[in-house]
């Protein structure tokens, strides 16, 4: 050994070894900020994962928003049937004059078309329900990472483009401004909203990679019944012809009801729970009865 | 001393400028890989804090405050001002400061505020609840900004915002609450 370093070869050997030390050591450190470099360019495991816990959240609020939406609809939706005589805001029906006091009354006659309060209800509710969805709006926001320029970019090279929080904002809210009734039914005591599913893009997905949500409500159904009852009565007043049975007949149903004579009508209030409002003309046909799904006596 | 057999000092001595060299180039390296952190891999962490995947809002509105009454329904009533904003305080306080889940640090201020405002952003005050201590808070002081789109009959929305606030917390205080 002593010989090695006194000889011209170990004159060689030690500038040889700092030299080899060299370039390992910085081979060594361009391996590490190449696999830092790579590591950078991936997303960190979870992160889509995330991002659709996080649109589960956006979904959430929707829901919210569509299920509070609802429970105001079906009671502004019983209230406008109650005024027009169970049948919704636009309608054939004939009507009284406005006063001062009060709207105009629908006249309750064939006129007006089928009688059907269950699918009037359905109409009525699906057009009160349109100025809800179109004020929705969503307040997503996306995910920042640590670098979210470099997950921006990152996003860009290797899906596409980069959905900007506005233009996600922006489809979110179109999702639920556009969202459509697919079936609404009414059974028992409950009616069950069901709307047409939406594909919410997701996040740091690609393109065509969607997360689809089918809305689906619960509400108490509104009780109907009352419509019923005050047909069948109107069906003995037209047998009866006369007005004081007519009276006594729509009172044993509704007895506070309030009920207005002249001539061959009768204003009509029910003055119950609902308030139905109608003028019943002796002389003129009664609406065909299209009711269903509901109790008849 | 150099010529004896024994000595095994010559090396130094011979080789002294490649030694140096040696010495510098560990001494670097070691700085670099160990101190500066390049052999160190980049973390491929999620922080929670960044990640609020629950919504705290629907539940707290969803709460039932007293009979028949969710705290929905008492924020719209004082929306219409058939209830007080000091009936909606009394409910919700409770409520918030359950969210603050973890002892407060010394000297930090930590609570949760309940901010609403028209769609707009534009601020309803008589609707808004702050948690006591009731501090101006900067924008820095927020975190966990959520926010809920309200529902009111016949009228537009009313955006209802939940936030941390909190002053001279650090961020191990802050995870956890996402």
């Amino acid at each position: 050994m002593k010989k090695l370093f006194k000889s011209k070869i170990g004159d060689v050997f030690l500038p040889s070894l700092v030299i080899i030390m060299l370039v390992t050591f910085v081979l060594l450190a361009m391996a590490f900020k190449q696999n830092n470099d790579k590591r950078a360019e991936e997303l960190p495991i979870g992160t889509q994962a995330l991002a659709l816990a996080r649109l589960n959240g956006e979904i959430q609020s929707a829901e919210f928003y569509l299920e509070i939406s609802s429970t105001y609809i079906a009671n502004s939706t019983l209230k406008t049937l109650a005024d027009n005589a169970g049948y919704p805001t636009e309608n054939k029906c004939k009507k009284t004059d406005k006063t001062l006091t009060e709207n105009p009354y629908i006249i309750f006659s064939s006129d007006c078309g089928d009688f059907n309060p269950e699918e009037n209800y359905k109409t009525e509710f699906k057009k009160n329900l349109n100025p809800y969805l179109t004020n929705y709006q969503s307040y997503y926001d996306l995910n920042t990472l640590n670098d979210p320029t470099l997950a921006k970019t990152i996003y860009n090279y290797i899906i596409g483009s980069y959905p900007s929080e506005t233009s996600l904002k922006t489809i979110y809210s179109n999702k639920i401004n556009s969202l459509e009734i697919k079936e609404h039914k009414l059974a028992g005591n409950t009616q069950l909203i069901t709307f047409k599913p939406i594909k919410y893009p997701i996040e740091f997905s690609s393109e065509d990679s969607y997360y689809e949500q089918e809305f689906k409500l619960k509400l108490a159904a509104p009780n109907l019944n009352s419509y019923q009852k005050l047909y069948n009565s109107l069906v003995l007043c037209k047998t009866k012809k006369n007005n004081p049975e007519c009276i006594l007949a729509i009172k044993t149903e509704f007895p506070d009801a309030i009920i207005t004579e002249a001539g061959n009508t009768l204003k009509i209030n029910t003055n119950s729970e609902m308030s139905i409002k109608l003028v019943f003309d002796v002389s003129k046909e009664l609406p065909p009865n299209k009711i269903t799904g509901f109790e008849k006596e | 001393m150099l010529k004896t057999k024994k000595a095994g000092f010559g090396l130094p001595i011979v080789a002294l400028h490649s030694l140096a060299i040696l010495g510098l180039l560990i001494i670097f390296f070691s700085f670099y890989f160990f101190v500066l952190g390049g052999a160190k891999s980049q973390e491929m962490v999620i922080k929670g804090e960044e990640f609020p995947a629950i919504k705290k809002l629907p539940n707290i509105l969803s709460t039932t405050v007293s009979e028949n009454q969710t705290m929905q329904a008492l924020v719209t009533e004082v929306y219409f001002g058939t209830k007080t904003q000091q009936e909606l305080v009394k409910a919700l306080d409770p409520i918030l400061s359950d969210l603050t889940t973890k002892p407060i640090p010394k000297d930090a201020i930590v609570g949760w505020n309940f901010k609403v405002y028209t769609k707009e952003k534009a601020p309803i005050e008589k609707l808004s609840v702050y948690t006591t201590p009731i501090v101006s808070t900067s924008s820095g002081a927020q975190y966990y900004n959520e926010y809920l789109l309200l529902p009111i009959p016949d009228q537009k929305p009313i955006l209802i915002e939940l936030y941390l606030f909190c002053l001279s917390c650090n961020e191990d205080y802050l995870r956890g609450y996402a």
